[in-house]
């Protein structure tokens, strides 16, 4: 059993609240106020992502969130059982010039994800498709 | 000058509004722009395009935390903006992860920011 556990269903409604959670867990873990921030954030585009992409916004989806500090290293792993996402190598800085152009509102939050946490991966577990984000504590 | 307006779009997010002359928009940001608040913030933005205000300041000293669909926001509401021949400034950011955000984005590249409110007025 993770130390922080919760089961929302997929609605936006829902994020804010998981966030601050993780946000406060984090920072009982020993983050600094910026480290943790960050950490909410990644957090908050796994979930949008979800919802987004896997659930199409179906509000009927579910999703858990399980968050454990093992020694040094916060892991956060948010779990679904939508559509797969797929993940094709580590991703490079959105080009806003091009997005602005393009008129393209998307693009930032994997990359976001992957710039304020240590590690990123995509996996599956029986039937639940899970995001696991690691970050490790700096003395 | 007209007198500000506040919109109370959530307990999370706030949003201010002064008009200044008859081309000129400041848009204060106060609070968590996030996946919950977002469409609010552009539905107001999106008034403020059919009132057709060219010169538009969005002065965050007051955001605290900002993700990737704000960000989005932003960049339509820009390029909606560049459209009806006006522009947009950024100012007052001051939390140092809004700040990275908008850094490892290119936000700057696309965007001009400036670090108060006085000296992004000047820039129009």
């Amino acid at each position: 059993m993770a130390d922080l556990s919760l089961r929302i269903g997929s609605e936006t409604l829902f994020v804010p609240p998981v966030v601050a959670a993780l946000k406060s867990y984090a920072l009982r873990c020993g983050f600094v106020e910026e480290e943790a921030t960050k950490i909410a954030v990644a957090v908050e585009e796994a979930l949008a992502n979800v919802i987004k992409h896997s659930y199409e916004s179906r509000k009927e989806g579910v999703i858990l969130i399980e968050a454990d500090l093992k020694g040094d290293e916060l892991c956060v792993r948010v779990s679904h059982q939508g559509k797969p996402f797929v993940l094709e190598g580590k991703r490079a800085a959105p080009d806003i010039e091009k997005l602005e152009k393009e008129r393209k509102k998307g693009g930032f939050g994997l990359y976001l994800i992957e710039k304020f946490m240590d590690e990123f991966h995509l996996g599956h577990e029986k039937e639940w498709h899970y995001y696991l984000m690691k970050k490790h504590l700096r003395p | 000058m007209k007198e500000k307006r506040l919109f109370h779009l959530s307990k999370e997010f706030h949003l201010s509004k002064e008009e200044f002359g008859s081309d000129m928009v400041i848009f204060g940001l106060e609070g968590a722009l996030n996946v919950q608040t977002a469409p609010e913030f552009e539905e107001a933005l999106k008034k403020n395009i059919s009132e057709g205000k060219k010169k538009v300041i969005l002065e965050m000293s007051h955001l605290n935390y900002i993700s990737s669909i704000g960000l989005g926001v932003i960049i339509g509401y820009l390029e909606e903006t560049r459209e009806q021949g006006g522009d947009i400034r950024i100012c007052g950011v001051n939390d140092p992860v809004i700040q990275d955000i908008f850094e490892t984005t290119g936000f700057p590249k696309i965007i001009q920011f400036h670090k108060d409110l006085g000296t992004a007025r000047l820039s129009f």
